[in-house]
């Protein structure tokens, strides 16, 4: 072990070394600002003495006439460095350069690959060494923390162009695939038990932050204890911290693997709030004074947002499911793939167009194409799939913590100490006043208590993260210099404090996590997670069977689903076989229902089968009976055919 | 035909959806970072996309055959386009300009590393040196009689009259097959392996030249003939280099850390260096393209078999799919560009340059092959195969994409160079695109009865063990020494494998078999 975490460090450490090397080495760009075009140009002719050829003759002339375009774009947008590439390239037209930008553009492309080859191997550094209190997510950004500060001392226009966070590409890119996996893999049973406290808390809950907030920092600054900030702006400093990130969120609790309450209502609250942050942030920002007419008509807005948005993600899904159905697109696997991307990214990039929330669109997309939809895909993406997106929101994810860390160092901070201190306490409070009382409102009326436990441990988890920290990039006043240091170092505080701090809080209060960091392991589990709790309410089981199962999910004949489920048996299996020293599996029988693709809790449908009984001791579905005859009935047919009956036989092994 | 219909309205739908969403007021802008606006151009973009591949579905399943699905795809282009030009929304302005920086970025490494990745190397080492003869010396007569021969008809008033200079430009731009839009027909129509390695192999490797050509002709005069060749030399091999040691890079990691564990992180690493190798190459100047397609072919090679199944199966269909939707945006982007661009027609140029065209290739085909009969008789190279390579040099993507370089707009006469090379691509495209099909019949080489592109997805890439068996001594030798080289390490050999692991593969690979046996039985193939 020790052997081996000595070669890690002498990896990552000759990988910063050898993007230093590339940072101080690489040209500037050419395109880029106009004050050091004409330096740039100058350093290219010296740093590639024959190739650059064909950018020589023209550059001059591109170059202005695009740095003028983008130049102006940037003016409004003060911060919008990094899309000037861009900008340039749309703002070019027929006669825009192919080959001028392309050598620049493939060293920025050629750093941000060495960055995340860096930052994966980090993660795969701190699975591997163990340390349950440090999430990879901080280590990621520590990292890019490192980074920041070595990009910070080369002036070099490309890097600059790196490292400057673009919060254009983390909305329209980023954030869709984190949402979207996290809708798809969602324990949904477990989702829709916590609705009303996830609900409660992500509405109620970032509303009372968002006044305490507001107010506080407002009432700080006019009674002098700190600087002084108008009430909008002290306003829309709460709006834009007051929703906690599912990004950061996720992958901290994720990795710890926690109890389901806990876990389903922090995800849900922070993946719903994004919705009630963005109204506030709207309302607080719209010119006009506040009157009570606004307020009314904005709550009501919101209503509608947010039932829109959730409508237009189950449409886009239910369309897809019925696409899937109608088309034999079971042909052509690659066909499937592609339009579960464009579908669920549709929803999200529609929704916005629309001016509603994307992120409630694309969340619930996810859930409902995963309930529908995902029956019908052939075996092969039904395989392929889930690993594609894990592995996407991994990256992604990853991305988004390097680009905090390299923010951080490279942010021309405005510091106020006082308000730094007064924040801090402002959010911790605010987060006490909404966590605890509404918990305490839910105990009165639900079944299943929420445990004081559980409760600190939800008001502990209120990180923020990337949602923040782009709303905090986008602010534009006279004071937003202030705000955006504040967001930032809030950011940091929470990832880093909270961060590391909830492991340790976990075992304290005594609430069961697993033992070893489950990030990369939960990349290969398959795709339906079977969750334990199964009772749902009556009515929507009744109707979900009745109407929705058969019209929206392809009839697949019951063989197809053995075959997945002999061969996801046969890889695990093998896969143990190869690393029964890595994998610990100390819930032998989740792991074991997990597997099955098909959907064994009361289905009444003729189509659909239960899980192999051969292996399960115990029946997991209440109409076992009848499914254990179809599964033998089938297995028979299966012991028709040479392979298959190969196979099996090794999987009863 | 009935889900014939309820697509049908289902398009329907999308398209008012579509147009909703144009009626909705521009107001309330930039809200957070990402504004409505570049939400609807992507909006858009993802809609145009979604029909693009519904309409190769409907080609493959139509089963047309001299229609390739790329011709289709063009055709579908031409329309948006068409509808592009009586529309006066910026929006769609914005989308339907051709963005030629974005192509070189990143969809042309994704189809050109697919490409490598799936490549029969056995057939392609064994016809290296056809392959390089016509990539190279083809290309350059190509570009030379192509160049000059513009400029002769110019000076004789036959033409439009251009410089030197000029003609040589339109030369090197156009004197390139395209990869993407000849692999995109030949691989539909399955064609004789050994006509699909050597128009393949030529079009990949006579980038390298044309890169090299188009760049000399704009930096160097006359009396510095020798420095190109020297750079030729240099960018080849480096390239080459550079592709094949990023990958062998990637193994030493992938067999150092034992990553298997995690198939994730084997997929992320994986993704990362195969674009790496073609950036780099990019940045210092080199052709990235050649790159991409050794680290492609030493991908398959040597890291393919050290992979977790669950990562092979993934990235499988994963560089497919990458690939698949990569050509379709070209393709799309081609058509669209054809109603919206401004053209500066000359006929006869146009006229001559295709002549051109093909006599430079018939001049540099049919010798070469002749002599290599004479002097190989191992595999022979016949007339008729011979005519289909004359046939099958499409202009396509590349061309397409190099034309927009801002260095023709300093010529006087750049912007009926442009038209030329532009309408060359159409045509080119159109005559021989379509035409292959009838062509392969006539001569009575061996297709596939139906297109292929799409099935080609979904299988798994098995490798056989006899690949490098029939290869020359040097090769074989270089390939024994790199295997001992990585399997000289106390760690469980990545390259090699042990007995075990080779029994639970064949075993899975049976399992993989079953279960597309089993798909194949629900779904009814043909």
């Amino acid at each position: 072990m020790k052997n081996s975490s000595l070669k890690w460090i002498a990896t990552i450490v000759l990988l910063v070394l050898a993007i230093t090397a590339a940072v101080s080495c690489s040209p500037s760009s050419v395109a880029t600002t106009t004050k050091t075009k004409e330096a740039g140009d100058d350093e290219i002719k010296i740093h590639i003495p024959n190739f650059v050829g064909i950018g020589k003759v023209n550059t001059d002339k591109t170059g202005s006439s695009s740095n003028g375009e983008s130049a102006s774009n940037s003016n409004s947008n003060s911060n919008s460095n990094s899309n000037s590439n861009s900008n340039s390239a749309t703002n070019n037209n027929n006669s825009g350069g192919a080959l001028a930008n392309q050598q620049d553009a493939s060293i920025i492309i050629f750093m941000i690959l060495m960055i995340l080859t860096g930052a994966v191997m980090i993660v795969y550094f701190m699975v591997s060494i163990h340390i349950p209190f440090i999430p990879e997510s901080i280590a990621i950004v520590v990292y890019g923390v490192i980074l920041g500060l070595i990009f910070r001392f080369s002036h070099s226009d490309i890097v600059s162009h790196v490292a400057t966070f673009d919060p254009e590409k983390f909305f329209l890119f980023i954030l869709p695939t984190i949402i979207f996996e996290t809708g798809f893999s969602l324990p949904k049973t477990d989702f829709f038990k916590h609705i009303s406290g996830i609900l409660m808390l992500a509405i109620f809950g970032t509303f009372i932050t968002f006044i305490v907030v507001g107010l506080g920092i407002f009432g700080v600054g006019h009674t002098g204890l700190s600087i002084y900030l108008p009430l909008r702006d002290s306003l829309s400093f709460g709006a834009i911290i007051s929703s906690t990130d599912p990004v950061c969120t996720l992958a901290i609790f994720q990795a710890l693997n926690v109890d389901p309450t806990l876990y389903m209502l922090v995800l849900g609250e922070s993946i719903l709030n994004d919705a009630t942050s963005i109204m506030l942030y709207r309302t607080v920002t719209s010119v006009g004074p506040f009157t009570a007419k606004m307020i009314f008509y904005n709550i009501a807005l919101f209503f509608l947002v947010a039932i829109g948005s959730v409508g237009l993600g189950i449409g886009m899904a239910l369309l897809l499911s019925l696409l899937l159905k109608w088309i034999n697109i079971g042909k052509f696997p690659a066909l499937e793939t592609i339009f579960m991307i464009m579908f669920s990214y549709m929803s999200y990039v529609l929704a916005n167009a629309l001016d509603i929330s994307g992120v409630l669109a694309v969340f619930f997309c996810g859930i409902t194409f995963n309930q529908y939809g995902a029956y019908s895909l052939s075996p092969y993406t039904k395989l392929t799939s889930n690993q594609l997106f894990r592995t996407a929101a991994f990256i992604c994810e990853t991305c988004v913590f390097i680009y905090i860390g390299m923010t951080f160092s490279f942010h021309d901070f405005t510091f106020n100490a006082d308000l730094f201190t007064w924040s801090i306490f402002f959010i911790c409070l605010s987060r006490a006043m909404s966590v605890f009382p509404i918990c305490f409102i839910l105990n009165k009326f639900l079944k299943d208590k929420i445990s004081i436990q559980i409760q600190i441990a939800i008001w502990f988890a209120g990180l923020r993260g990337a949602f923040a920290f782009s709303l905090g990039l986008d602010y534009e006043s006279d004071y937003a210099k202030i705000i955006r240091t504040s967001t930032i170092l809030m950011v940091i505080f929470t990832i880093f404090v909270f961060g590391i701090g909830t492991y340790p809080l976990l075992k304290i209060l005594g609430i069961k996590t697993s033992s070893s960091d489950q990030s990369l392991d939960n990349i290969n589990k398959p795709l339906n997670k079977k969750s334990k709790a199964k009772d749902r309410s009556q009515l929507y089981q009744s109707v979900d069977d009745k109407y929705f199962k058969p019209w929206f999910r392809k009839k697949v004949p019951p063989l197809a689903t053995e075959a997945i489920e002999i061969f996801e048996k046969l890889v695990q299996s093998s896969k143990d076989m190869e690393m029964g020293s890595v994998y610990d599996f100390d819930d032998d029988d989740d792991y074991k229902n997990n597997d099955s693709f098909s959907i064994n809790n009361n289905n009444n449908s003729e189509f659909e089968i239960g899980v192999m009984d051969d292996d399960d001791d115990i029946p997991t579905s209440s109409s076992s009976s009848s499914s254990k005859a179809k599964s033998s009935e089938s297995k028979s047919l299966i012991n028709q055919k040479s392979t298959f009956s190969s196979s099996s036989s090794h999987s009863k092994k | 035909m009935k889900s014939l219909i309820k697509l049908s309205l289902f398009l329907i739908f999308c398209i008012n959806l579509v147009n909703a969403t144009h009626d909705i007021n521009n107001g309330c802008k930039d809200i957070i970072g990402c504004g409505p606006e570049e939400s609807k151009e992507l909006l858009i973009f993802v809609v145009l996309l979604f029909f693009s591949v519904m309409v190769v579905y409907f080609i493959s399943s139509l089963n047309i055959h001299f229609m390739p699905e790329s011709i289709a795809l063009v055709f579908y282009g031409i329309l948006l386009g068409i509808v592009v030009k009586f529309t006066n929304s910026t929006i769609i302005e914005k989308i339907s300009i051709y963005d030629a920086d974005k192509f070189f970025l990143f969809l042309l490494p994704v189809i050109i590393f697919e490409t490598g990745f799936s490549l029969n190397q056995l057939n392609f080492f064994k016809n290296i040196v056809p392959i390089s003869i016509l990539a190279v010396i083809g290309t350059l007569i190509s570009f030379a009689f192509t160049g000059f021969g513009v400029y002769l008809m110019g000076y004789l008033g036959v033409s439009l009259p251009v410089s030197e200079r000029e003609g040589l430009i339109l030369g090197s731009v156009s004197c390139s097959v395209d990869p993407i839009a000849t692999l995109a027909i030949f691989k539909a129509l399955d064609v004789e392996p050994l006509l699909f390695i050597l128009v393949l192999g030529e079009s990949i490797l006579n980038d390298a030249v044309s890169i090299i050509a188009f760049k000399s002709v704009l930096t160097y005069g006359v009396s510095e003939i020798w420095k190109p060749i020297i750079l030729f030399f240099v960018m080849l091999f480096g390239s080459v280099f550079i592709g094949v040691a990023t990958i062998l890079i990637l193994g030493f990691i992938l067999k150092l850390f034992d990553i298997g564990k995690y198939p994730a992180v084997e997929t992320i690493f994986i993704i990362i260096f195969s674009f790496i190798s073609y950036h780099i190459c990019d940045s210092l100047g080199l052709s990235g393209i050649v790159a991409a397609f050794f680290s492609g072919i030493t991908m398959s090679h040597y890291c393919y078999r050290g992979l977790s199944q669950e990562t092979k199966q993934t990235i499988s269909q994963l560089y497919r799919t990458g690939a698949f939707v990569a050509e379709t945006i070209v393709f799309m982007y081609i058509g669209i560009t054809l109603p919206i661009h401004q053209f500066y027609i000359n006929v006869p140029m146009i006229a001559w340059t295709l002549l051109f065209f093909v006599v430079s290739r018939a001049i540099s085909i049919f010798p070469t092959f002749f002599i290599l009969n004479k002097l190989n008789t191992q595999s022979y190279v016949s007339l008729a195969i011979q005519t289909v390579i004359w046939f099958s040099g499409l202009r396509g993507a590349i061309s397409f994409s190099l034309n927009f370089s801002p260095a023709l707009d300093d010529f006087p006469n750049g912007q009926y160079i442009q038209t030329t090379i532009l309408l060359s691509v159409y045509i080119t495209l159109f005559v021989f695109g379509m035409g292959v099909y009838p062509l392969l019949k006539l001569l009575k080489i061996k297709t596939n009865q139906r297109e292929q592109t799409l099935e080609s997805i979904n299988t798994m890439y098995i490798e056989d063990e006899t690949k490098f068996g029939k290869l020359g001594s040097f090769f074989r030798n270089i390939d024994e020494k790199l295997k001992l080289f990585f399997s000289r390490y106390d760690i469980p050999p990545v390259f090699l494998r042990d007995k075990e692991k080779e029994n639970r593969r064949n075993f899975e690979n049976e399992g993989y078999q079953a279960i597309s046996d089993e798909s194949d039985y629900i779904y009814g193939k043909q």
